[in-house]
């Protein structure tokens, strides 16, 4: 049933435009003789059309029109606007603050019923258009979703790839990449460049997919030969996960360049200096070397949690980005917590 | 129904699809209203509202063409054009015999309803 809104000040008017409506068999009219009542109504429910008289007393039908039309969701109603043949110049205001069509009275019962049908037709078409477009913006957004969720599993597969190579276990991942994001926030980093660090910090070390096993999983210290070696796998990990169109891998790819960089230009593989570091990776290296010195290894114990922390202010702004150790300080608490949470079955903590 | 010589009965009924029904609910309206209608046209000559007048001759004239009252509605039509313009030269007469043509009317449809 089609609701039709009346806004008339004469009476007769209005009992005719709503037998008019009536008669057209799939419409109720909703008749106002207050034009504000009428504005007040339109704007609470949704006419499929409204019909309103020109000359009125409270104010006018091009007044009327200008108002509804500043409701929200009522800038496409059909509005057929009653006049008796006033001159072009107020059907042409009219026109420009949005009246849809006119009708000249006396009304014709004829011309009316043709009028108000054509309009309904054309405010259902208006209303399928907009339905498709929000349909399709849906199943966009679905589809979106879906090759979002294909890409973490295939991001999360690979940093499990590269955990089966790595003696490093699933729970450092997780940790430092929690770390990670903790860093990011006292940094006062958007929420989705929180999420970008926290998903794109687990890849860092998966260039150590093409370091040799007796290199990787060498017990004792490695040689300076085997070491130059093991340095490598940064500037791997960048080739494995360079050039792709996903933030999040070309993030990762930063990181895994990057996270063995050092603040004062000492690390490698580029000797890169303070800001010339990215800042994705200085924030990881903050949080791989916290993790790496409080987690158990095959060549040696886990450290306190104290004594890490008292090395990473030791190396703030030589090791370290002073700001970015400074903002994992500010959040111990959290630091502890995560620390806690992600913990390795055989590997007791603190 | 009687055929009236005062306003063209068929006319407005044509436009009406022939409904009578609709057509007496409406006779019935008018002739409800029509002191109303007089008594505003009255009441804004009075105060001098050439902005009121204005707007009870259009509401007026366009009674008058709903049932097809030529010469009713030729009166009302010349009194809004009138003030529409700022001016009350000749708003008295103009009224009055506006106000006329709305009892003549009432009156005429009042005896066919009956």
């Amino acid at each position: 049933m089609y609701k039709i809104a009346i806004v008339d000040d004469s009476e007769i008017n209005l009992a005719l435009f709503s037998a008019l409506v009536v008669k057209l068999g799939d419409c109720r009219p909703e008749a106002f003789q207050e034009s504000l009542k009428g504005l007040a109504w339109c704007s609470k429910n949704e006419p499929d059309l409204v019909i309103v008289d020109y000359m009125m007393p409270e104010m006018d039908g091009i007044e009327w029109i200008k108002r509804l039309r500043a409701v929200a969701g009522r800038e496409e109603v059909p509005i057929l606007m009653i006049t008796a043949n006033d001159g072009r110049g107020v059907r042409h205001e009219a026109l420009q603050i949005g009246a849809t069509d006119f009708l000249t009275k006396p009304v014709d019962r004829i011309e009316f019923s043709a009028r108000v049908r054509n309009m309904l037709n054309l405010g259902s078409s208006r209303k399928k258009l907009a339905d498709k477009a929000s349909w399709l913006a849906e199943e966009v957004k679905k589809a979106t979703a879906a090759i979002h969720a294909r890409e973490q599993e295939l991001l999360f597969r690979m940093s499990r790839a590269a955990e089966f190579r790595d003696p490093e276990t699933g729970a450092h991942i997780q940790r430092m990449a929690h770390y990670s994001q903790l860093i990011a926030d006292r940094l006062g980093w958007s929420a989705e460049d929180q999420d970008l660090i926290l998903r794109a910090a687990p890849m860092h070390d998966i260039g150590k997919i093409g370091i040799p096993d007796h290199i990787l999983l060498k017990p004792g210290a490695l040689t300076r030969e085997e070491f130059e070696t093991m340095k490598t796998h940064a500037a791997l990990g960048y080739e494995l996960l360079k050039g792709s169109e996903s933030a999040i891998l070309q993030t990762a790819a930063s990181i895994a360049l990057s996270h063995h960089e050092k603040f004062d230009g000492s690390g490698y593989p580029s000797g890169l200096v303070g800001d010339a570091i990215p800042l994705f990776g200085r924030v990881v290296t903050v949080a791989d070397v916290f993790d790496a010195l409080t987690s158990e290894r095959p060549y040696k114990k886990a450290w306190p949690v104290e004594r890490a922390q008292a090395l990473l202010r030791e190396s703030a702004g030589t090791h370290f980005d002073p700001t970015c150790v400074d903002a994992f300080m500010s959040c111990w608490d959290d630091v502890l917590t995560i620390c806690e949470r992600y913990q390795d079955a055989e590997t007791p903590r603190r | 129904m009687s055929s009236s010589t005062l306003y063209n009965r068929a006319e407005a009924l044509e436009r009406l699809d022939g409904d009578e029904e609709l057509f007496g609910s409406l006779a019935e309206l008018f002739v409800a209203e029509s002191a109303g209608y007089c008594r505003a046209l009255e009441a804004a000559l009075v105060a001098a509202d050439v902005a009121a007048l204005c707007r009870e001759a259009h509401t007026t004239k366009s009674m008058l063409a709903t049932f097809s009252y030529e010469a009713g509605r030729v009166v009302a039509m010349e009194l809004e054009r009138r003030t529409a313009g700022g001016s009350l030269d000749g708003a008295d007469a103009l009224t009055a015999q506006l106000i006329a043509a709305v009892k003549v009317l009432a009156d005429e449809l009042a005896k066919e309803l009956a």
